[in-house]
């Protein structure tokens, strides 16, 4: 057997790590690559890809699905997989494969690094320094340290709980808010169980883990704003439709609330005249937070290696829900 | 007649906490207050004063401790004294404060601060997106992440100690250097006492935490920062002369080292167009790294505490010692 393996990426810088993955299972293979826009390629040989590997921005529509003739296997490069038509995979018999919880730490770090980034602020004194103003003088309001402060986690899965367990090594108190999460499950991770708008009124920073859906809509609006402190900074590096995004320009713009750190909008890339982009007391980053040498090597292993299992009969892929038997 | 109390300082807004509490120990004492430059002030009013409340800034030298005539204490609003002359104050039976600890965590959380920064970059992406970049492809290399790095902690004494916990705790491969500190005790916070050309070759971060003394004078210079890996970084919340900064100016423009989180510099105040503030890659903060509501208010109650139990003759601790 001499499997044809399709990556569809315009991502990754290289792959050695996904051929080393192949060259240990198959005697031989056919590695071919294309870019996003795939049509082309899948007239000429993609229709006959034993597996298809791809980016999470890739359209893998009904279409695209249809004409794959000889496919075992959908791999995408991360946890989310809302970019394939899974109903047309599923009555193809092709499972999807993912890789989940690869970036939970890294998420994690960057939602600590973003309350540093708001609790000490290193980069704010470069014009008080230029005025030749030092020490205590440069800081008009000293504020409460991070022992001092609450942190709010809405949505307390994997990676919410693995930023918990971060916040409250530092000391911070963690509150929690998510539905489908017991209590005890909850207290048993460190943190406490919270009503959304308890959990607001209380917090300093609140970070975002819950699953986006589009049709539940922004679990952030203009009213949660309103709920919170003054004080408060909202951290999201889940999905930019979580949070009324307009309301949270306003939010900051006026006041309301003090900042935002965000790694995911509702438009991405954004334009460059998109208002989020220069509001004072918003930082905005380019969707990175998954992204460290080991989440990215863990992330193209993983991936190759579903494909692996799935071509050669081994357990331990990681399927998708909706296609697992 | 009361007792009085010169307190010399430049840096806070009010003195409401020392206030209090003095006049509710003291009701009838009187405080004075001058700046740094108190010279004409301390033969007009300080050389009688009962006791000096100052800002570690200060320099209170020889020629003004051989000026006070009935000064029992000098009590310091800081956790560092290296600008007091303890030993002619000993010499004279001055009693000099300090205040240790009172903002351990504070500092410890500006070294992890320290660290996020660099590794994560939060500030760094602004010009890749208004260039159109998005996701990966507005990160040029990604780095290890924080729970997969090394973290070198140089003076492991109480907030050397608190920045190991944190780390620890965050997942981070933790060495510890300090000639006075057992590998026992070091093993017991889970720190892995090295050498320190040990350390410097394996680090990704370095925190810098010794007392500065002659001996830490000038610790890390260009010979040192060769030994380190050039994507480390430095974090220096101690003093700023532990390091020979114009050697650490050249290593990190010359790539030598990544680069490093300042907030204390060689010559404070500095002037703001001294050569420090305008390096790519060193982030200057104002010697602010102490400074929370929490910190303030123990450092001021302590400081004045200090010369409250002094003036009763009560027993007096915090005192500083060569």
């Amino acid at each position: 057997m001499k499997p044809l393996l399709w990556i569809i990426d315009e991502e990754w810088p290289d792959y050695k790590l996904e051929k080393q993955v192949f060259q240990q299972a198959f005697a031989d293979y056919d590695l071919h690559f294309s870019s996003n826009d795939y049509m082309e390629d899948l007239r000429t040989f993609g229709y006959r890809a034993d597996a298809v590997i791809c980016q999470i921005s890739v359209d893998i529509n009904a279409e695209m699905i249809a004409r794959l003739d000889n496919c075992k296997v959908i791999s995408v490069y991360g946890s989310g997989y809302n970019n394939v038509n899974v109903q047309a995979a599923r009555e193809k018999g092709i499972p999807v494969a993912f890789v989940p919880g690869y970036c939970a730490e890294d998420i994690a770090e960057y939602v600590i690094a973003s309350i540093f980034h708001f609790q000490k602020g290193l980069t704010h004194y470069a014009g008080a320094i230029e005025k030749g103003l030092w020490g205590a003088q440069t800081v008009a309001h000293p504020g409460r340290r991070l022992h001092a402060r609450t942190l709010l986690i809405t949505g307390f899965g994997r990676i919410g709980r693995t930023v918990g367990e971060k916040a409250a090594a530092l000391g911070m108190r963690v509150l929690a808010y998510d539905p489908f999460v017991p209590k005890e499950v909850v207290q048993q991770n460190g943190a406490q169980s919270v009503e959304l708008e308890e959990g607001l009124a209380q917090a300093d920073y609140v970070s975002v883990h819950t699953t986006y859906t589009p049709d539940s809509g922004p679990l952030f609006t203009g009213a949660s704003f309103s709920q919170m402190k003054k004080n408060a900074v909202l951290i999201n590096a889940s999905r930019g439709g979580v949070i009324a995004q307009s309301d949270l320009v306003q939010a900051v713009s006026n006041g309301v609330i003090r900042g935002a750190a965000l790694d995911v909008l509702v438009d991405e890339p954004p334009a460059n005249d998109d208002p989020v982009l220069h509001t004072p007391g918003i930082l905005v980053t380019p969707h990175i937070s998954y992204l460290s040498e080991d989440s990215l090597a863990e992330l193209q292993e993983r991936a190759a290696r579903n494909v692996v299992c799935i071509l050669t009969g081994l357990p331990g892929a990681d399927i998708i829900p909706e296609c697992r038997k | 007649m009361g007792f009085h109390i010169w307190i010399i300082d430049e840096e806070w807004p009010d003195y409401k906490i020392e206030e209090s509490i003095l006049k509710e120990n003291f009701p009838d004492c009187t405080i004075s207050y001058s700046g740094y430059d108190c010279m004409k002030d301390l033969e007009d009013f300080g050389k009688d004063a009962d006791a000096i409340i100052c800002q570690v800034y200060a320099h209170i030298d020889r020629k003004l401790i051989e000026k006070l005539t009935r000064c029992k204490i000098i009590a310091l609003f800081g956790g560092g004294f290296d600008r007091i002359d303890i030993q002619c104050a000993n010499e004279k039976g001055i009693t000099v404060t300090y205040v240790p600890g009172y903002c351990t965590k504070d500092l410890a959380d500006y070294v992890m601060a320290g660290i996020y920064y660099f590794n994560k970059k939060l500030n760094g992406y602004s010009s890749a997106i208004s260039k159109g970049l998005w996701g990966a492809q507005a990160v040029t290399t990604p780095v290890d992440r924080v729970d997969a790095s090394k973290l070198l902690v140089i003076g492991v004494g109480r907030i050397g100690s608190a920045v190991a916990g944190r780390a620890k705790a965050l997942g981070m491969d933790v060495m510890g250097y300090d000639p006075y500190v057992s590998a026992e005790i070091m093993a017991k916070i889970g720190v892995r006492k090295t050498t320190l050309d040990e350390g410097l070759a394996q680090a990704d971060f370095i925190s810098l935490n010794p007392k500065y003394y002659k001996e830490t004078d000038g610790l890390l210079s260009m010979t040192e920062f060769k030994k380190m890996k050039p994507t480390a970084h430095i974090i220096n919340t101690s003093r700023g002369r532990v390091m020979v900064e114009k050697d650490l100016i050249r290593a990190v423009k010359e790539g030598v080292i990544a680069g490093a989180a300042l907030d204390v510099v060689a010559n404070e105040p500095p002037s703001p167009d001294d050569e420090i503030f305008n390096v790519p890659n060193i982030v200057v903060t104002p010697h602010i790294s102490y400074i929370s509501k929490q910190s303030f208010e123990e450092l001021k109650r302590r400081a004045a505490g200090n010369v409250v139990k002094m003036l009763k003759g009560e027993p007096v601790k915090d005192i500083a010692v060569l």
